[in-house]
C-alpha cells in the first residue's frame, strides 16, 4: 500500500480489526484510511476501532467510485 | 472419553459451514457422547456480541447455548489460538476449557471419531 490509499475490509476480513491492524499498528505504519462494512463487524461482534471507519453498502459503492483503481484481495 | 469429536475451525456468518457443524453437534449429542473444540478461526463462532440484522441471515451463535441442555459439556478451545487473536475466555459466550497443544492433540487421539467444519 501507498500514502493516499484506502483499505475496505469486508465479509471475515473485518477480523483484521483484532488480529492485524490492532496487534501490529499498521495503520499508522501505511497512512491508509482504513473502512469496515458495518453490517460485516456487527454480525461477527468484532470491537470496532478507533482508526476504522464504518461504512455502508452505499458507502462501498462511493468509495470505489472515488479511487482511480479497485484491487480485490 | 468422547466418541464423537466435533471441530469448529471457520469463522461465523461468512459461510453455512459453522452452522452446520453445530446443528451436526446438537444432532450427534442424541445418540452418542459428544465433545466440541473450537481451533483456529473457529473461536471466533463464539466471541463478541453478534448482530446478523444487516446481514439478513439468522443468528445462530445464540444456540451454541444450549448446548448443555443437549448434553454437550465437554467444550474446548486451544489458548494459544485465544492469545493470538488478543481474546479471553470472558470474551466468549460459551463456558470453555482452554487447552494446550498437547492437550489438543490428546483429545483427538481420545476421540473415536472427529468431524471437522
Amino acid at each position: 500500500m501507498m500514502v493516499g490509499d484506502a483499505v475496505i475490509l469486508i465479509e471475515n476480513g473485518v477480523y483484521a480489526f483484532a488480529e492485524y491492524f490492532v496487534t501490529e499498528g499498521s495503520i499508522s505504519q501505511y497512512s491508509a484510511s482504513v473502512f469496515a462494512v458495518e453490517a460485516d463487524v456487527l454480525a461477527r461482534g468484532v470491537p470496532p476501532g478507533d482508526a476504522i471507519k464504518l461504512i455502508d453498502y452505499t458507502g462501498f459503492v462511493q468509495l470505489c467510485t472515488e479511487y482511480d483503481k479497485v484491487v480485490t484481495w | 472419553m468422547s466418541q464423537l469429536l466435533f471441530i469448529q475451525q471457520t469463522p461465523p456468518h461468512g459461510s453455512i459451514i459453522g452452522q452446520e457443524g453445530l446443528d451436526a453437534c446438537l444432532m450427534g449429542s442424541a445418540f452418542a457422547d459428544c465433545a466440541l473444540l473450537f481451533l483456529g478461526d473457529g473461536i471466533y463462532q463464539i466471541s463478541g456480541t453478534q448482530n446478523t440484522q444487516g446481514l439478513g441471515v439468522k443468528d445462530y451463535s445464540v444456540s451454541y447455548g444450549v448446548l448443555p441442555d443437549y448434553g454437550v459439556s465437554k467444550l474446548y478451545c486451544r489458548a494459544q489460538d485465544l492469545e493470538d487473536r488478543g481474546l479471553a475466555l470472558s470474551d466468549l459466550s460459551l463456558s470453555l476449557a482452554a487447552l494446550s497443544d498437547d492437550a489438543v492433540a490428546q483429545l483427538i487421539k481420545d476421540a473415536a471419531q472427529v468431524l471437522t467444519f
